[in-house]
């Protein structure tokens, strides 16, 4: 019984959310989202016609859409409203899978409008979904959580609505630099340091353009499943299980994404927290 | 009455940039003002202040009583922000905007916050990026109240406002200072306006805090001599600074009681002199009692 009332209260949450977030839709975002819908209406109206693989064209294009009318907008208000520690990573936690919760709904819930307009099986458009489309949420998830995390937006500009990390890495530099100018000052052992700073800072950007190439291959891979779309649109055969194979990829490559997002996050977290457990940067 | 804010940064690097030795208290009932050049280091120390960049070993920042380390929840519930660029989402409206945000403050009051947007006149459903400027920041003023919040943080609020809608924000400002009891510490480059605001000033300078004291015994401890710069040698002893044009020549002195040459007119510097006098090098740390 407890155990329902949990859940009812988790359910209520999302429902609230998603109903703050569609009426944050009006505006430009709501112009956006209208001609998204429309295409995918007169979309599915000509797949009628039997074009399986177009149907699959406009959740991407309707995906891509999603993407951006919805920017990141916590920002440094994660870090102006009172929360503990603990509690931010929960609110983040929860943000981002309401996010996540709120695309999946509504793609499944305009799946069943296609579905009874056109007549289209539904159980297939529900696996393209999982296959092609749901990668995009994931990766989408992902830029909110980094996003969201992405502090003092003032002084490092967030990248906005796509990749980039630099938040995480300004924060790496400000240890190096910091102990750097802390160790200007002595003699003997600033040489040492500089040297290891320098070790570290290199390490680092090596890191991190590993990292940038994989978030590309990340954003790229289900792009690509559109433009495929187009490029095979003769080869009916061949073009379905190039949109499955990449599909998988891009799902497999979105939870990786989501994994190390995450982990850099709650490190990032844990660094800003506050705690006074966090490494010493200044009096080295 | 009592310290809403109690700061104490031994040391704090930002990306090459130190603040140094920053110790200083806001009363509550009283507007604090955070001045100095571009770069000194203001929007350094408020983003340390408001939890916005973490604080180093050492560092301490207590609001309302609380600790920031220790006990991060309770002393944000204790602060209030306005900021040049709000951080709230602006595709919301400001009623929305309450409703979604407010709730997690513990003290949040939504009666007060629908009061407070009438009383500032901000319509309740426009999305915020449609509103003023100014009604940006009254917005943000409302919701900081409504949370009982003690201390308020402000950065550059009046920075883009024309002057009356800037007349009208520190107004404001004087009133809630009044009715909510509450501490201010107000980062701004509009020092002549801040100067008849301001009970206390915290001047930085190259991240270091120069002088905290209350405004007039700043302003009291200087004066400035102005005549014919042929009678300044007479006074270089006692003269800190000069600055010259084409048809005056100015001189800062310290305000220790020694009479002036009756030939040189003496007056009471403003801030804005004070200011120029410390980007010259004049006024350094050393020199000032404080």
């Amino acid at each position: 019984m407890k155990r329902r009332k949990h859940f009812g209260g988790y359910f209520l949450f999302l429902v609230r959310e998603t109903l703050f977030r569609i009426k944050e839709l009006w505006g430009w975002r709501g112009i956006a989202m209208i001609f998204t819908i429309a295409y995918m209406l007169i979309d599915t109206f000509e797949s009628q016609t039997g074009a399986e693989i177009r149907s699959l064209t406009f959740q991407g294009i309707g995906a891509i859409w999603m993407i951006l009318i919805f920017p990141p907008r916590m920002g440094k208000l994660l870090y102006l409203l009172p929360f503990s520690v603990k509690e931010r990573m929960r609110y983040l936690r929860t943000y981002s899978v309401t996010y996540l919760s709120f695309f999946v709904m509504i793609f499944i819930f305009l799946g069943g409008i296609i579905f009874l307009i056109s007549g289209y099986p539904y159980l297939l458009w529900v696996r393209s979904f999982v296959f092609c489309t749901f990668p995009f949420l994931m990766l989408y998830s992902g830029i909110v959580v980094k996003n969201i995390s992405d502090t003092d937006r003032r002084q490092y500009p967030a990248s906005g609505w796509f990749f980039s990390t630099r938040g995480c890495w300004q924060q790496e530099q400000d240890n190096v630099s910091s102990i750097k100018e802390d160790c200007r000052g002595a003699a003997g052992i600033a040489a040492k340091k500089a040297e290891k700073t320098e070790g570290e800072e290199k390490k680092e950007r090596e890191k991190q353009g590993w990292f940038m190439a994989f978030e590309v291959t990340c954003s790229i891979i289900p792009l690509l499943q559109c433009c495929g779309n187009w490029m095979f649109t003769g080869l009916y055969r061949i073009a379905p299980w190039t949109f499955y194979v990449g599909g998988v990829l891009a799902y497999v490559s979105a939870i990786a994404g989501l994994i190390i997002y995450w982990n850099r996050i709650s490190e990032q977290l844990k660094r800003k927290g506050n705690t006074g457990k966090e490494e010493c940067v200044c009096n080295l | 009455m009592g310290t809403v804010l109690d700061v104490r940064i031994p040391r704090l690097m930002r990306e090459g940039f130190a603040l140094k030795e920053i110790e200083f208290q806001v009363e509550a009932g009283y507007l604090t003002a955070l001045l100095g050049v571009n770069g000194a280091g203001k929007t350094t120390l408020l983003s340390a202040i408001s939890g916005l960049i973490p604080l180093p070993d050492g560092a301490e920042v207590l609001i309302g009583g609380y600790s920031f380390r220790e006990d991060e929840r309770e002393a944000k519930e204790c602060m209030g922000f306005v900021f040049d660029d709000s951080p709230f989402d602006e595709g919301m409206s400001a009623k929305l905007t309450g409703e979604m945000y407010g709730p997690y403050y513990r003290k949040w009051d939504a009666a007060k916050f629908e009061a407070y947007l009438e009383r500032f006149e901000i319509p309740k459903k426009r999305a915020l990026r449609k509103l003023s400027k100014g009604m940006k920041m009254k917005f943000q003023l409302a919701f900081a109240l409504s949370h009982a919040a003690s201390f308020l943080i402000m950065d550059e609020p009046a920075a883009s406002l024309d002057p009356i809608f800037r007349d009208e924000f520190m107004d404001v400002l004087s009133e809630v200072l009044e009715e909510e009891c509450c501490g201010i510490l107000l980062s701004s480059q509009l020092v002549s306006e801040l100067e008849a605001k301001a009970d206390y000033t915290v001047m930085l300078h190259q991240g270091e805090q120069l002088f905290y004291d209350s405004t007039e015994n700043i302003l009291d401890r200087y004066r400035l001599v102005r005549g014919r710069y042929e009678l300044f040698p007479y006074m270089k002893s006692r003269i800190l600074g000069t600055r010259l044009s084409e048809y005056t020549s100015e001189g800062l002195i310290l305000n220790d009681g020694d009479p002036v040459r009756l030939d040189l007119e003496c007056v009471r510097p403003a801030m804005e002199d004070i200011m120029y006098y410390v980007k010259q090098g004049v006024i350094k740390k050393g020199t000032v009692k404080g």
